[in-house]
């Protein structure tokens, strides 16, 4: 655990007057306010560091125990012991709000809770609201891979401890944001319940390229095959394909699998297509009869 | 009157300390509606998220109204802009893909 020197957070010397904190932090607080930089986690995680120098500078009692604190830092394992026998229950708000994301006073550092303890936490600000009232919206990512988003599933998400259980549509596009309503905080005295709003990030697959609905891949055959024509087995994401090549088929060339692509979103039983691109395998270490039979070919006009 | 869909601008202004004058303020620049029922004035709770922002704008960094109705302008611009970027890194992501075939 490194000290937080806050004065130098709020760019104010040791000596500044209560009025100076209150202007440093609004200033900074104007760039780097949540509100004013949605899904900025950068700007975020800068604002709690902001928020947190301010929780403590703005506080003439904190302030006094910051000072005396920062003073005796060599002394930071000692505090650090004690702190460990408090046990310190981290304050979780991994799954940020909707809309005032991340804007609670939680996820103080642990130099924060090791001062103040970690019962100690910010304003809360709006987080409680009068009653009757819709409860917070909440805000989370998902991260999954293409294959798993080839079919509706059912998926089990924690959210802020409690679990939740999920459809998720296949055909989900990277980026994309659902909105599971009445999933988020708990309304008040009868108010609604908020919604839990995730957006999807899709990997990249390996094998599989989607544009869309349509899935893109290459194929390797053989020289012999390329020629002469023949029969290949594909993956699809639905099972294996038997393809026949035609003879004479060049390299580079493209077929499309109808309906072999992914699922549209929200369309059941719809699919785009799948469009394979052959690569043709030269033959490497020809033997001695084999390069007889290539010079033979090459001489036939 | 569904409880549950409005919030009265009294309860609201006295939950969050602030004088009654912000939400009626917020109205005269058009930046919210208060619906008036039984000569009581409402919100939506649909709203509540921004009027909330616009509260700690206010409150927080100074920000009159003026400046309030631009920044609601500006966030919607920058929404606008997120969604356009993750379109367009989703097609390109198409064309690094393809790169790597």
């Amino acid at each position: 655990m490194d000290f937080i020197d806050y004065y130098s957070i709020l760019g104010v010397p040791k000596d500044a007057s209560e009025n100076d904190i209150k202007k440093a932090y609004r200033k900074l607080a104007r760039k780097h306010h949540p509100d004013l930089n949605p899904n900025d986690k950068e700007a975020h995680s800068t604002f709690q560091k902001i928020n947190e120098a301010n929780e403590v500078l703005s506080d003439p009692e904190n302030r006094k125990k910051y000072d005396k604190y920062g003073k005796d830092w060599k002394h930071a394992d000692e505090y650090e012991k004690a702190a460990q026998a408090g046990q310190k229950q981290p304050f979780t708000y991994s799954h940020a709000r909707h809309a005032g994301d991340m804007f609670e006073g939680g996820d103080f550092s642990d130099f924060f809770q090791s001062i103040f303890g970690a019962g100690a936490q910010g304003r809360q600000y709006s987080s409680r609201r009068p009653a009757g009232l819709k409860g917070q919206d909440y805000k989370t990512e998902l991260h999954l891979e293409l294959r798993d988003v080839y079919k509706t599933h059912k998926r089990t998400l924690d959210i802020n401890g409690k679990k939740i259980r999920i459809t998720i549509p296949a055909g989900i596009e990277n980026g994309q944001t659902i909105k599971i309503k009445g999933h988020g905080g708990p309304g008040i005295n009868g108010g609604q319940h908020g919604d839990l709003y995730i957006t999807f990030h899709i990997l990249s697959d390996h094998e599989f390229k989607r544009v869309k609905n349509n899935l893109y891949k290459t194929a390797d055959i053989d020289l012999f095959t390329a020629v002469l024509g023949g029969e290949i087995l594909i993956d699809t994401l639905d099972g294996k394909v038997k393809l026949k090549i035609k003879p004479e088929t060049q390299n580079a060339s493209r077929v499309k699998l109808k309906g072999k692509g992914f699922p549209v979103y929200k369309q059941a039983g719809k699919f785009g297509d799948l469009y394979v691109t052959y690569n043709i395998k030269m033959p490497i270490k020809l033997n001695k009869k084999q390069k007889e039979l290539f010079t033979e070919l090459s001489e036939i006009k | 009157m569904n409880a549950g869909n409005i919030i009265s601008c009294q309860e609201f202004c006295s939950f969050h300390k602030i004088e009654s004058s912000f939400l009626i303020n917020l109205q005269e620049y058009g930046l919210i509606e208060i619906q008036s029922v039984e000569g009581e004035d409402y919100i939506d709770n649909d709203i509540l998220d921004d009027v909330e922002r616009m509260l700690r704008l206010h409150y927080e960094l100074e920000i009159n109204m003026p400046g309030i109705e631009a920044i609601g302008h500006m966030l919607k611009r920058v929404d606008e802009l997120q969604n356009k970027m993750q379109i367009l890194e989703n097609r390109l992501r198409e064309y690094e893909d393809f790169s790597e075939l």
